[in-house]
């Protein structure tokens, strides 16, 4: 018994995080699923869990939900949706006013009963009805027969009493497993944010003389990376650009970028034009620039200008403020010292230099 | 600016005055009033006052002693520039303004561009002191950027500041409120925010809905369950309806089946009831004659006459035998005469009085009693030994009355000193013993007590004794009537108890043969009345009711037996017999009341309360009901459901409002960032600045200090200067610190001169020279001190034009250098 767990699809998802291309990161989560049903015909699987979540929200819009239905239904192999805690089983459930749109083969898991998908395979699962409430497994009746049984649920913490008589519980929620209690997450197909590793499904295969084996398959089509850099140098700076420039997934590279450090004035002129070459080749760049100049590009002999750029430096060394919230001292300070710089480079006179 | 060349005309008392000056040290002196103030007011007038103006320092420029207005002309020197102003003050009012011989401005143009020249000059206050000036006024700023550092005056520093001045311009206002388009972009961005607001708000409304859609569902599901229940309960309650009818026509046909038996249970009860009391009366009169027999039995016969003659008989002979034996007694008797027994009585009277009198000499007397026949004793606490009583005084005639009591054979009292009264009572005393003793023996008695016994005896007696007195012939004749002889034997109380007997059997003979006659007749009166009685008559009108109320019974009903009257009146044994024959009746009456009893165990009420037609009523009512609220809520479910779909985009739009307010807030952040960095700049660049311009105050203080130090000789270190150049505290040889006021007149007089003789040098070497003027200053200081002072003036000289207008010229002779101008001569009187 071969079959795809995944969840926390998230279809219609906000991303004010990157406003800038928001629109394409939400069509990619479309093609995402597109791939996840390519990937089910190639590992020829009996089935696919959606363990909650395929939605970011019950009111994602009839165009959104339209459109996913209908590619949905279209598959082959059979899909098992479950009610998550974003997309849970309430009377404005895409599952409840548009349940229509879902044919086919796919498959709704509205009631916690178990729901036998084939001859062999029992589901047992767990759907959302109320947002805050967390998954009961108490109702799982005693094993009959020799089907598999695998219990559908959308979140699963320490506190779940898992009845022996399963198999496998597909949870949705963070990628990792207990194999204590044989509890496995399968994390989002998609990442939603900087830093995240997951991006997999997971291809499982119940078998009864060798147990559960399951096995993570890359779905993501981008990449969210987060780095921290520090740059000394011009050198470093170039290095920086040459490296993200290299890059062959660039195009589908959001990217939250964290620099430190202090620069000359050929270093900060260097790396103005890194971040503009790095903001046009990748996807989105979020940057969090803390450089400030060094003492050596500070240290001017006009002793007015020297004490004022020694004050704001002494108030540029702090990190930076939330881009939802104003723009803090040290922000402000650092970019009174650019300006300060770049107004001194524009400049012609020679007692201010 | 230093000045050169002063021409005055029609100024307060000075007609006319034409004064040159070097640019080092001038002393212009003269007397008092020869105008010396004045010549210092023209020219600042001159330098700074608008001609036109009718402030009160321009009026007082009004000449004393001509009509012509006054006029000024001033030569002076301005960053290599000569320059000549001249105004004519008062109405008509002139001015020029020259640069070397070209005119640059006239008229009311002067003043502004002098203004401008001299940057307000109102520097000119701290350099030109007055008479008797002991304050310096604020230092200006303007003042302070000519002392400042060339850095801070470089042209490169100008530059940037105007650059950000600039630059702050774009985004605020010179008042420092935000400009139009960070205004726009903070608005933007607050609107987005109010949208999104609204949209999380309708977001809420519709999760809102979805919970009221749920409970809907809940309440339909209730509303069709309570339906549901409805109809299954009118539907019981018809089933109902029909058991309570089977069972009330079951319960009616058991009541009458009940009905009929308490009838005949009740005929039968009466029935039983009536024969019993039938067979009562009979047994009854029956008893009667039984007892009546029984009393007649128990009589026996009538006593006869004789019979009570002879128990008569025996009764008078019983008494006569008693009166006798009471006479015999009473002759035995022998009691005391009165006039004896009075006598007695007398004696013993006399006696007692006589032993009170004794016992009276007694308690005088010591007493001594012998008495020999009691060998020793003790009689409350007095001896009494070998017979003899000693009583003391104290224990005297109490003791011995007592010895006396309990030993009546006192053979001795012999009294302790013989008195006469005493022997006398004694010797009455034995006297009247004696007479008692003969009388006692007269009347054959021991005692007092004894003859009085015998008197009561002899009375009683007597009081029994009744009649004749009986003599023997009587009774003689009385006991051979009766034949008798025994009596005579017995006796007094033996005839006695004899006497009484014989009485109460007689009495009794004769009270119970009546009494039991009487009974027995009114028994028997009693008795055949009741005998004579029918005992059935009583019953003959309830026998007739029930045989009524037999006839009227149905005939289905077991009908009893009605007993002739004539069984029961003439026949009543017979009667229990036919009570007997119904108990057999009253077996199947029993066993019907079971079988009834069973019937009605047998017959339950159906289950629940009996249904009314009301209350079916009331339940398809509310059938109803709840069928309208079911179709209610299914049209308000759907309606619902249709708002829930118009929000079924709530999230997508939520998104693009989420999304969009970033990019708005990113702008407005960039833009805020921008402004921030441009404002924070400017300010700490002008910060910076302003500490390096009030930096100056150490090197003007260093080298006021200096000068003091030297001035005094030692005697004050340091002068503290604060912000605005203004001495305010000196440092001593001897002490910390010193204030102002602690000073002399003379010493402050001093600093304020040294302050400003510094301030000009040090305006002079970083601007150019500066023109500074000492108006009659250190009029208190000693020789010493002057002689330093005027050594320092002519030090300053060398970079700035010193005026001083003294009334003291000998103070000033002999400093080298200078010119010296007099004012004395020439000058006009004072109107």
């Amino acid at each position: 018994m071969k079959l795809l767990h995944t969840s926390d699809i998230l279809l219609g998802e906000c991303f004010a995080h990157c406003h800038p291309v928001a629109s394409e990161l939400r069509k990619a989560r479309l093609e995402g699923l597109r791939s996840l049903l390519a990937l089910a015909r190639k590992e020829k699987v009996e089935g696919i869990i959606v363990a909650g979540n395929l939605w970011a929200d019950n009111r994602v819009g009839h165009t959104l939900v339209k459109q996913a239905a209908e590619l949905l239904s279209k598959s082959t192999v059979p899909v098992y949706l479950l009610p998550g805690h974003r997309d849970p089983l309430t009377p404005d459930s895409p599952y409840e006013l548009f349940s229509d749109y879902f044919q086919g083969q796919v498959h709704i898991l509205r009631n916690e009963e178990p729901f036998h998908a084939s001859d062999s395979l029992v589901l047992l699962p767990c759907p959302v009805r109320i947002r805050q409430s967390t998954a009961d497994l108490g109702w799982i009746p005693p094993r009959e027969g020799d089907q598999f049984r695998v219990s559908v649920v959308n979140t699963a913490d320490e506190r779940l009493a898992l009845p022996s008589s399963i198999d496998y519980v597909a949870a949705g929620g963070r990628l990792e497993s207990s194999i204590e209690k044989e509890i496995h997450y399968c994390g989002t197909p998609e990442p939603t944010d900087f830093g995240q590793q997951e991006g997999v499904v997971l291809v499982i295969e119940l078998n009864r003389n060798n147990g559960v084996t399951t096995r993570p398959v890359k779905l993501a089509s981008l990449h969210w990376v987060e780095e921290y850099e520090t740059v000394r140098s011009e050198q470093e700076v170039a290095a920086l650009e040459r490296r993200w420039s290299a890059t062959e997934q660039r195009a589908a590279t959001l990217l939250r970028l964290s620099l430190r450090g202090r620069l000359d004035a050929p270093g900060l002129a260097a790396l103005q034009m890194t971040i503009r070459s790095l903001s046009a080749k990748l996807l989105f760049l979020d940057l969090r620039n803390e450089v400030v100049p060094d003492e050596e590009t500070l240290s001017f002999s006009h002793p007015l200008l020297r004490s004022t750029a020694l004050a704001l430096t002494d108030q540029a060394t702090g990190p930076e403020a939330d881009p939802d919230d104003l723009p803090g001292d040290a922000e402000i300070a650092r970019l009174a010292l650019s300006q300060l710089i770049e107004m001194l480079q524009t400049g012609t006179h020679q007692d201010l230099v | 600016m230093y000045l050169e060349e002063i021409e005055i005309h029609n100024w307060r008392g000075i007609a006319h005055q034409h004064l040159t000056l070097t640019p080092g040290l001038n002393i212009i002196h003269g007397p008092n009033e020869c105008g010396k103030s004045s010549w210092r007011q023209a020219v600042r007038a001159a330098l700074l006052q608008n001609p036109g103006s009718r402030a009160r320092e321009a009026l007082a420029s009004r000449p004393w002693t001509s009509g012509e207005n006054p006029r000024v002309r001033v030569v002076f020197w301005l960053d290599g520039e000569c320059w000549t102003v001249q105004k004519t003050f008062l109405s008509p009012t002139g001015s020029q303004l020259l640069r070397g011989d070209s005119l640059v401005a006239s008229d009311k143009a002067v003043h502004d561009k002098l203004t401008s020249l001299l940057e307000g000059s109102v520097w000119m206050g701290s350099l030109w002191s007055e008479q008797g000036d002991m304050s310096l006024p604020d230092v200006p700023r303007n003042l302070r950027g000519k002392l400042a550092a060339e850095e801070v005056l470089s042209p490169g520093l100008l530059w940037l500041e105007e650059q950000l001045q600039s630059r702050e311009r774009e985004y605020w206002t010179p008042t420092g409120r935000p400009k139009k388009e960070l205004q726009q972009a903070r608005g933007e961005t607050m609107e987005a925010e109010e949208k999104v607001e609204a949209a999380l708000q309708e977001l809420e409304e519709s999760d809102e809905l979805s919970e009221q859609v749920t409970q809907m569902r809940d309440d339909l599901e209730r509303a069709k369950a309570a339906e549901q229940k409805l109809s299954s309960e009118l539907k019981q309650m018809s089933k109902r309806v029909g058991a309570w009818d089977r069972y009330r026509g079951q319960l009616g046909q058991w009541e009458a089946a009940s009905e009929a038996f308490l009838k005949q249970a009740e005929w039968l009860e009466r029935w039983e009831t009536c024969s019993f009391q039938v067979a009562t009366s009979w047994k009854e009169q029956q008893e009667f004659q039984q007892r009546l027999q029984a009393i007649e039995k128990s009589m026996g016969q009538e006593p006869s006459r004789d019979q009570i003659e002879r128990l008569t008989a025996r009764l008078n002979y019983l008494k006569r035998l008693e009166q006798k034996r009471l006479q015999e007694q009473l002759a035995q008797l022998n009691p005391p005469r009165e006039q004896q027994l009075a006598r007695l009585r007398e004696l013993e009277n006399e006696l007692i009085r006589t032993e009170a009198g004794l016992q009276a000499m007694a308690l005088k007397l010591s007493l001594t009693a012998f008495i020999p026949l009691e060998p020793s004793l003790e009689i409350d606490g007095a001896e009494v030994e070998g017979g003899s009583l000693k009583a003391g005084k104290t224990q005297s005639w109490e003791a011995h009355t007592k010895a006396r009591m309990i030993l009546p054979g006192v053979a001795e009292i012999t009294v302790d000193g013989g008195a006469t009264e005493a022997e006398e009572l004694l010797q009455r005393r034995n006297k009247l013993q004696q007479e008692q003793a003969e009388l006692l023996a007269e009347v054959g008695c021991q005692s007092l007590e004894q003859a009085r016994q015998r008197a009561d005896q002899s009375k009683e007696l007597k009081a029994k004794i009744q009649g004749k007195p009986v003599s023997d012939t009587e009774l003689s004749k009385l006991a051979s009537t009766l034949e008798v002889s025994e009596f005579e034997t017995l006796d007094l109380d033996e005839i006695g108890e004899a006497v009484r007997t014989h009485t109460s059997d007689l009495e009794e003979l004769e009270f119970h043969w009546g009494e039991a006659r009487k009974a027995y007749q009114k028994k028997r009166s009693e008795y055949e009345i009741l005998l004579r009685k029918d005992p059935t008559a009583a019953l003959r009108g309830s026998l007739e009711h029930q045989r009524a109320e037999a006839a009227r019974w149905p005939a289905s009903g077991s009908a009893p037996e009605i007993p002739a009257l004539e069984d029961l009146s003439e026949n009543w044994l017979k009667n229990l017999e036919k009570a007997e024959e119904l108990s057999a009746l009253r077996e199947s009456l029993e066993t019907e009341k079971a079988k009834l009893i069973a019937q009605k165990e047998a017959l339950k009420e159906p289950e629940g309360e009996e249904v009314t037609p009301q209350a079916i009523e009331q339940k398809e009512l509310k059938q109803k009901q709840l069928s309208q609220q079911r179709e209610t809520l299914t049209e308000s479910l759907h309606r619902h459901l249709g708002r829930l779909r118009e929000r079924s985009d709530g999230f997508h739009t939520l998104v693009t409002l989420q999304e969009h307010q970033a990019a708005l807030r990113k702008k407005s952040r960039d833009m805020e960032l921008q402004a921030a960095a441009v404002q924070l700049l400017l300010i700490t660049l002008r910060e910076k600045k302003a500490q390096l311009q009030a930096n100056l105050v150490g090197p003007l203080q260093e080298r006021v200090s200096a000068r003091l130090s030297r001035l005094t000789e030692g005697r004050y270190r340091r002068l503290n200067l604060n912000q605005d150049f203004v001495p305010q505290a000196v440092v001593p040889r001897e002490v910390e610190s010193a204030e102002l006021a602690d000073l002399s007149f003379g010493t402050r007089e001093q600093l304020l001169f040294l302050t400003r003789l510094c301030l000009a040098e040090m305006l002079s070497e970083k601007h150019q020279r500066q023109s500074l003027v000492f108006d009659d200053n250190l009029v208190h200081t000693d020789g010493r001190r002057m002689e330093l002072a005027l050594q320092m003036l002519q030090e300053a000289a060398e970079t700035s034009q010193i005026i001083v207008l003294t009334c003291h010229p000998d103070r000033y002779e002999g400093v080298p250098g200078a010119e010296r101008v007099e004012l004395a001569t020439g000058q006009p009187e004072r109107i």
